[in-house]
């Protein structure tokens, strides 16, 4: 509980900081959508490039041979790291004050890990539950009105903004109940390698689950870097306002202008 | 843009777009659509919801269809939102990025596209 509390205060302490001195006119603050600064770009295409070296070699490969495993399998796989994710979801729904979402994730999480048997099965679904919506600590920064602040590609992890990446660092300062009992605490019944291996998981999960979307995309951009970018910010605007559509955020100028011509 | 440019542009964009489409539509073949709402933003446009259904190789797709309905008989699509992913917009991005990196030069973006229709 006290790891929580120092998490939501950091959260706070960031918010107030960022609106604090500043008129609301700074990058961090600018809500307009797809106004997010490249402030690194060159290092960030860099960082870009040097991942996509590491995915050629390791990740796109053992996604490809993951994808071959029985579908049974990849489903049980991708259910155990889905359940585990809720442990960050469900603090995060209490910090972004939706209270009935908390509850139902931890029915999820209880159900799942118990009758689903450490989150193979996704019983709960078939009890009816509604559909999952993964929350991390980015997700509430932007509920809370932090903006992105600059674009930024991390080694390894991939695209991210500067808030996302304070986001994640609340995860390794207690905000994630699986990092806690795995790396940070000793217990008897998990180990650091089991943290890491989730997670690398979650990464080929991931990765396997979108190849056919990614070889399309890279092949269909001419600056795959700049459509990457375009489209990590689109998703995840749209996770923070927990919305379908981008009807809100669509900007209609650019085709006012080609009318009056 | 001068004019010329102008004319350059639509006839590459035309071709780049027929070229990135066909590739892109052939990932989702077999296609079963089912339309399931519309809804009028404003006297300009209707978005109109629909889903890809789910095959065995991929699971279901939701996609958005920006319909621009100023004139009723004659009605265009001016975006389409796979997954909450703007098309027009990602494609906007990547076309300026690519003016950006060539310090605003318009003819670079030219070059670029002629050398992907090839």
């Amino acid at each position: 509980m006290k790891n929580f509390i120092t998490v939501f205060l950091l959260a706070i302490l960031l918010t107030f900081n960022v609106s604090a001195d500043t008129d609301g006119e700074n990058s961090l603050s600018k809500k307009d959508p797809g106004e997010v600064k490249d402030c690194f770009e060159t290092v960030n295409r860099a960082t870009f490039k040097f991942n996509q070296a590491l995915d050629g070699v390791i990740f796109e490969p053992v996604a490809k041979a993951y994808r071959v495993l029985p579908s049974p399998v990849r489903t049980g796989t991708s259910n155990v790291l889905s359940n585990l994710s809720n442990l960050v979801t469900i603090p995060n729904n209490i910090l972004q004050g939706d209270f009935k979402k908390a509850g139902e994730n931890t029915g999820r999480f209880v159900v799942n890990s118990t009758l689903g048997i450490l989150g193979i099965f996704d019983v709960a679904q078939a009890m009816g539950f509604k559909e999952y919506e993964k929350e991390d600590y980015g997700q509430t920064l932007g509920t809370m009105g932090v903006g992105e602040g600059c674009y930024l590609v991390l080694p390894i992890l991939g695209p991210s903004t500067v808030r996302d990446t304070v986001g994640s660092v609340a995860n390794l300062m207690g905000g994630d109940a699986w990092y806690n009992v795995t790396v940070k605490n000793d217990t008897q019944h998990f180990e650091e390698r089991d943290y890491y291996i989730s997670r690398a998981g979650s990464g080929v999960d991931f990765r396997a689950k979108n190849i056919d979307s990614f070889d399309n995309l890279e092949k269909n951009s001419m600056d795959f870097y700049a459509s990457v970018r375009s489209l990590y910010l689109q998703d995840r605007q749209r996770k923070i306002s927990n919305s379908k559509t981008v009807t809100d955020t669509q900007n209609d100028s650019d085709w006012e202008e080609i009318e009056n011509q | 843009m001068n004019e010329k440019q102008k004319e350059e542009y639509i006839i590459l964009f035309e071709q780049y777009f027929l070229k990135t489409f066909s590739s892109r539509l052939a990932e989702y073949s077999n296609p079963e659509i089912e339309v399931n709402s519309k809804k009028k933003l404003n006297e300009k446009y209707t978005m109109v919801s629909s889903v890809l259904v789910a095959t065995e190789q991929r699971p279901q797709v939701n996609i958005d269809w920006r319909i621009y309905t100023k004139n009723p008989d004659k009605p265009l699509i001016r975006d389409l939102i796979i997954e909450g992913l703007s098309l027009a917009r990602t494609q906007k991005e990547e076309f300026s990025s690519i003016i950006q990196t060539n310090d605003g030069d318009i003819n670079a973006l030219f070059r670029t596209l002629r050398e992907f229709i090839k």
